[in-house]
């Protein structure tokens, strides 16, 4: 119950945290170079009609009214059209999205799997070699760029190898995308029983996955091993051992339950993080995703399209943290709002 | 004093690893691994069955099939593309070329320009328009008299895709909207002396006519574009509201109607663009059954599409891999000299460059020769003057700007600025991502730092790049220009008349304003039109508010079965005389 009001509070603190990213991204749009309607005016484009253009779009108001003038659209759900692509931000944004999403969540799923084992073994055999090299892929993980990891993917498991797809997006361009229910192909496509989507999908996913899951796994790892270490190290561990308890019921029952709540904070900072990587992968596997979409909208100085991605992806950090802070609360009682 | 244990999880260390490779192992396996994954390879698909020659009198009408259901033997050509969409309306295209390819396939025009046989320098022949030549194309026949009065005869039968009957009546109203909405074929035709719907009478069912202003023919070179495409009538008054009447909401977000040889299958944003064949097509359904237009946003990857046979075609290919792809016997490089203008432009109200003396030093310190080398490796023609060679009348005696560092220092110092002393900090701007305008960008600042000026590169993004060219207060920058119309004064009126919305360097030359006004729509001798073009190459050459650095080539590559590429002024391709045969495939 308290849980309950507690989520309940935190959601209603998203709507002056959304305000006051919508105002930032609204004034830092406004004071970069550059004009969205260069995209839609051509050459050919008369002065009275540019002019009408700019009226239309609020663009010769000062900019607060222009601030308030979005704020009053995008209270009856408009977010406005994008410049770059013609259609309605909304629409382009669910468009994109689950397909960014999808790369994303099952990246941190391998990273939280892959880092959490690292760092369990650096903990576990600290200072050997297993640790060394963990730590080692760790480190090169952290620090190969995620644009040239992917490149490197790419390279070796397709023009070299072939056994993955051509980075020509998340299916196949012979194939249709799957009926859209989640958005996310593989599940949709398990949903309507298109085990062959299902598999393209899945293969189209590997590499992009890997290059960000391996890109992002290292906090996690470091995370894990340093407070699993603490763990260990703790009195009520040397305590279940002295009473001679099993040695796996102390490692997850104790050690790794109190170790995982820092684990999970560092994991919705990565969770961010990756969003970042994801627009370079996007980038290079030729990915129909948000971060692409976004990247093209601050080319262009697209501002409907800027600002609502910055709305899009505030809300997913802000959603996020909370699910992380409700987790850790179920985790650790101790921990009291 | 820790518990240091040292357990059986010691061999755990390769769990990720190992994870990592089953993951990889396994998903390949699924998808049937081997190279020539047949889900993955519709291209193979469709070289390995037989060729047919006439899919149309077998094709069920398969109205939404999905791509995913292309029938055995289909001809699909895959074409990876730069970029997205930016609207559907062919009104008011602007710059995303995957949006003007789709129009120019999914539309026919009144006219077109004739396809030629044509050879490169080195004697390859290559297939080309004479844009001297307008055939018909929705109008079977047209004809100009001495008044300038044209006569359209439309072809008997044609409908559009939605089977609404073409007449001169509904080609009228067509052309009603597009000076309605006011976009770019409005103000082409407005070029032309056609300033309204008004122009044109219906003459028969079948039978229109346009009357321009003045009797030219530049009117007909602007109406083969895609943006005089015509929308049916219905399909307009289907999506009109009442603040709306021509429907430019819609149509600015969803592709009207066609009546060209292919029609809008599938779009999918930021992903795919498919297209498939019209097979009721007044001159034959064409030879390809679906296009597939991918989005690739990065260079390398479409370059490594190609070698891997993954994509059949792709555009503008980096310029350095060319020499690479052409050694690959799968492989098709079209490399087409060009009439594009590659400029250093210059702001002549700005200092330093509203010194003409500056303006020549630096022409005098470009080294041409080494920007064709370097920067487009061979694969650019000198430019000399305004109108590039290929242009007619195109003249490069005027110019007299070798490269030349000593005589570049002497004039610098004539205009005042000795070893450069005493310039304010000069800037060049390049758009981002632009790589050939980068290496010139270099060469150039380099070259211009032997004769004392120092010039800071500055990459700038396009929204704001543009923002600042158009506004005209740009000061010194890298810029092209592909003229549409392949006619000397069309060319000459965008860049260097006074009033040109796109006189980006501000150039400003009363006499050169004057032949342009004179001649642009000139009725009379067509020597006296060449020699007023001949006398503003000279004007503007000695002026030079621009210096030429190069006419780069046209690229183009595909693997070795695709064939029937016809190279276009306006560089879109067209897919209508395109084919793909079996072989050459294997990756």
């Amino acid at each position: 119950m308290r849980l309950l009001r507690y989520t309940l509070r935190r959601l209603l603190l998203l709507i002056p945290v959304l305000l006051a990213a919508l105002f930032v991204t609204f004034f830092l749009t406004r004071i970069l170079p550059g004009n969205p309607l260069q995209r839609v005016i051509s050459p050919y484009t008369s002065e009275e009609r540019r002019a009408e253009m700019m009226r239309e779009a609020y663009l010769d108001r000062p900019f607060y009214e222009q601030f308030l003038f979005y704020l009053r659209d995008l209270a009856t759900g408009d977010m406005g059209t994008s410049y770059t692509t013609s259609q309605p931000v909304a629409k382009d944004l669910l468009e994109r999205f689950p397909a960014t999403l999808e790369v994303v969540f099952y990246a941190m799923v391998l990273a939280i799997v892959l880092g959490g084992l690292i760092g369990i073994v650096g903990a576990l055999a600290k200072d050997t070699i297993p640790d060394h090299v963990g730590r080692i892929f760790a480190v090169l993980g952290v620090s190969l760029p995620v644009f040239w990891l992917g490149m490197m993917l790419l390279f070796v498991f397709f023009y070299e190898w072939r056994i993955a797809p051509a980075p020509m997006g998340r299916i196949p361009v012979a194939m249709s995308p799957p009926e859209r229910l989640t958005g996310f192909f593989t599940i949709d496509a398990l949903l309507t029983g298109e085990w062959e989507i299902f598999v393209a999908a899945l293969r189209g996913l590997m590499l992009p996955v890997i290059a960000i899951a391996f890109t992002s796994l290292a906090p996690i790892a470091r995370m894990t091993r340093s407070s699993m270490i603490d763990a260990l190290e703790s009195d009520y561990v040397r305590t279940a051992t002295v009473l001679g308890l099993p040695r796996p019921l102390i490692l997850f029952q104790h050690a790794l339950k109190n170790a995982i709540v820092p684990v999970l904070t560092i994991t919705a900072a990565v969770f961010g993080f990756s969003l970042g990587g994801q627009v370079l992968v996007e980038y290079v596997f030729s990915w129909p995703g948000l971060g692409l979409y976004a990247y093209n909208a601050i080319l262009a100085s697209d501002f409907p399209a800027i600002q609502g991605f910055i709305l899009l992806a505030t809300t997913v950090y802000v959603l996020i943290y909370l699910v992380v802070d409700v987790l850790s609360a179920m985790i650790d009682p101790r921990i009291n709002y | 004093m820790a518990m240091q244990s040292r357990l059986d999880l010691k061999k755990g260390l390769f769990a990720p690893l190992a994870l990592l490779l089953a993951l990889v192992v396994i998903l390949a396996s699924c998808g049937g691994g081997a190279p020539a994954a047949p889900a993955d390879a519709p291209a193979e698909e469709a070289a390995e069955a037989p060729a047919e020659d006439a899919p149309a009198a077998e094709e069920a009408p398969a109205e939404e099939a999905p791509a995913e259901e292309a029938a055995e033997g289909e001809k699909v050509l895959i074409i990876a593309v730069d970029g997205d969409i930016d609207t559907f309306d062919p009104c008011c295209t602007v710059g995303s070329k995957p949006t003007q390819t789709v129009l120019q396939n999914t539309f026919d025009q009144l006219t077109q320009y004739a396809i030629v046989e044509r050879t490169l320098p080195d004697g390859t022949p290559y297939l080309t328009v004479d844009t001297d030549d307008i055939v018909g194309m929705m109008a079977e026949e047209w004809s100009m008299d001495e008044d300038g009065l044209v006569t359209f005869n439309l072809r008997e039968g044609l409908t559009w895709h939605n089977g609404e009957p073409v007449t001169a009546q509904s080609v009228v109203d067509g052309y009603n909207r597009i000076f309605e909405v006011g976009g770019n074929a409005s103000f082409l035709l407005t070029m032309g002396g056609v300033n309204d719907a008004s122009y044109f009478a219906v003459v028969d069912d079948l039978t229109l006519t346009m009357a321009p202003d003045v009797p030219n023919n530049l009117v007909n070179m602007n109406n083969v574009m895609h943006n005089t495409s015509i929308l049916a009538p219905g399909n307009i008054a289907e999506y009109a509201t009442d603040s709306d009447p021509f429907a430019t909401e819609y149509f600015r977000e969803n592709l009207a109607v066609g009546n060209g040889p292919f029609l809008l299958e599938e779009y999918v944003p930021g992903d795919r663009i498919v297209l498939r064949a019209n097979e009721d097509y007044y001159a034959g359904p064409p030879a390809l059954d679906r296009v597939i237009m991918k989005i690739v946003p990065d260079a390398q990857q479409r370059v490594l599409l190609l070698q891997s046979g993954e994509v059949d075609m792709i555009l503008i290919p980096p310029v350095q891999e060319l020499d690479r792809l052409q050694e690959d016997a799968n492989i098709n490089v079209i490399s087409v000299p060009s009439t594009q203008n590659r400029m250093l432009m210059m702001n002549v109200e700005m200092e330093p460059f509203n010194n003409q003396q500056v303006r020549h030093a630096i022409a005098h310190a470009v080294p041409y020769d080494l920007l064709i080398e370097q920067v487009w490796f061979g694969r650019a023609q000198p430019l000399q003057s305004p109108i590039a060679n290929g242009t007619p009348t195109s003249d490069f005696s005027f110019w007299d700007y070798d490269y030349d560092l000593e005589r570049a220092a002497e004039l610098l110092a004539e205009a005042g600025y000795p070893d450069g002393e005493g310039l304010p900090p000069i800037t060049l701007s390049i758009r981002i991502g632009t790589q050939e305008d980068e290496r010139a960008a270099i060469i150039i600042q380099d070259s211009l730092s032997q004769i004392g000026m120092d010039v800071t590169i500055e990459p700038v993004a396009f929204a704001a790049f543009n923002e600042r060219v158009q506004r005209k207060e740009m000061p010194f920058w890298i810029d092209e220009w592909i003229s549409w119309v392949n006619d000397p004064f069309y060319h000459l009126s965008w860049l260097y008349r006074s009033d040109s919305p796109s006189g980006y360097t501000r150039y400003n030359n009363p006499e050169v304003d004057e032949l342009i006004a004179t001649y642009t729509l000139w009725n009379g001798d067509a020597a006296e039109r060449e020699e007023a073009s001949r006398r503003i190459q000279e004007l503007v050459v000695e002026d030079l508010p621009v210096i030429y650095l190069a006419a780069p080539n046209f690229n183009m590559a595909t693997r070795s079965n695709v064939s029937g590429y016809v190279y276009y002024n306006d560089e879109l391709t067209r897919f209508y005389p395109m084919d793909k045969s079996e072989g050459a495939a294997s990756r």
